[in-house]
């Protein structure tokens, strides 16, 4: 992994590129270790785009956004188009995960009207996984997902449908199904609807979005973190080779074990959009 | 086993087809015990889930409403860092309380549960022989 990229499309570039824990040169400064910080989230437009008096930015998790969303489109549109009833090639890989949307999320978690929602959940996964899949591929490499707005975005969206679905399900018996504990003695509801209420309407859309946005901001700064440290050990001694050695280990193995992560993060997010959905058409 | 499986034939894959191949109506009693044993534990598991993936808001928000109740108080009454301290513990316990309760942790059985493994019969099921060759129904006094 070239850590060049990565420092050179952020907004700032903290520290030189000749940054050696052993100088390179004899006489050469040694300098500390380069951490990175947040500052490799936060990037320079790319493009400036000038409509009269509005002013747009584009930055790179913008574009990220509108490739990952091409990408969705592209890629089912195309496995789907000539549809055959023996699905064969990218039509059985995309079945396969439209199944797994619709038997694993959407039947297990709503029931027998999951079926309804199997569109958004469906699109949900696989968007967000690919942002999150961004953080591994070349020259991208950069989890769109993690910057807060846009996995809270995604959760203000599942929470503007489940609400005012509820209410029309269920009508105002939705908010005393939603803040009324069942299976606790009455004498407790004084202390635990207070509870209820924050947990189910104000910091629900908040944890679900964190869970996601925490996930992939941490990811992306260990791998960032070897990735520099992998360039930063490298000299011409032993203790260099070994050192740089050991970490670009570590970088690849956590490559690896982020992509598990990116896959199981797109899950978990889907499926809470499930479980939230669920408490809106099902009373219980 | 996958949900729409499960709703088209529900106990069926679990109950045994009888030895004699006649489906009679205990063999049907059976499967329909066995489906309402399902669905009761299908319904719970999605129900401790749903307690599961609470339990970070839920803890959040106790922490929130009775922090913030012990700073109002210690605001008032003096002494800020006691109350907020009793609040925060006030909102875990409450919280996690909750939990257990959604868990259903200090709740007997269900009773339809009990009923389904109640009824699950042996009778069907040749008894283990013993090491003398016996049944072990012939030994038991």
């Amino acid at each position: 992994m070239s850590t060049g990229v990565l420092l050179a499309t952020a907004t700032t570039e903290p520290h030189p590129e000749s940054c050696h824990l052993v100088p390179w040169e004899s006489g050469g400064e040694q300098c500390s270790f380069p951490a990175p910080d947040s500052t490799i989230f936060d990037f320079d437009p790319a493009f400036t785009l000038s409509l009269g008096n509005l002013t747009i930015h584009f930055t790179k998790p913008m574009i990220m956004l509108w490739l990952g969303a091409l990408i969705v489109i592209v890629v089912f549109v195309m496995a789907f188009r000539k549809a055959t009833i023996v699905p064969r090639g990218l039509q059985n890989v995309a079945e396969y995960g439209y199944l797994f949307v619709r038997d694993g999320i959407a039947r297990d978690t709503i029931g027998k009207e999951g079926d309804k929602f199997v569109p958004l959940l469906f699109s949900f996964f696989f968007f967000i996984w690919v942002l999150n899949f961004f953080s591994v591929v070349p020259f991208l490499q950069f989890p769109t997902t993690s910057r807060f707005a846009i996995p809270l975005a995604f959760a203000v969206l599942v929470y503007l449908l489940w609400v005012p679905l509820g209410v029309k399900r269920q009508g105002l018996a939705f908010f005393k199904n939603m803040t009324m504990p069942k299976d606790v003695p009455p004498a407790m509801y004084v202390l635990l609807i207070p509870i209820e209420i924050l947990s189910n309407f104000i910091v629900r859309p908040f944890t679900h979005s964190v869970r996601l946005f925490a996930n992939m901001f941490a990811g992306h700064m260990l791998i960032v973190t070897f990735s520099v440290a992998t360039w930063y050990l490298l000299s011409p001694s032993i203790i260099g080779v070994l050192g740089s050695a050991a970490s670009f280990t570590v970088t690849v193995g956590l490559t690896g074990f982020e992509m598990l992560i990116q896959a199981l993060q797109a899950y978990v997010f889907t499926l809470l959009a499930a479980v939230y959905i669920n408490d809106a058409v099902n009373a219980h | 086993m996958s949900a729409p499986d499960r709703q088209a034939q529900p106990g069926r894959a679990t109950v045994p087809p009888p030895a004699n191949g006649h489906h009679d109506a205990q063999w049907y009693r059976r499967v329909a015990t066995k489906a309402s044993a399902e669905k009761d534990l299908v319904a719970d598991s999605r129900h401790s889930d749903d307690a599961a993936w609470a339990s970070v808001s839920h803890l959040a928000a106790g922490i929130i409403v009775y922090g913030g109740i012990g700073w109002l108080l210690g605001r008032w009454l003096g002494h800020q860092e006691y109350f907020v301290a009793a609040g925060v513990l006030v909102g875990v316990a409450l919280a996690l309380f909750m939990l257990f309760r959604r868990l259903e942790v200090f709740k007997p059985e269900p009773e339809t549960l009990r009923h389904g493994r109640q009824a699950a019969p042996t009778e069907d099921v040749a008894p283990m022989p013993d090491r003398a060759g016996q049944t072990s129904k012939e030994t038991r006094p």
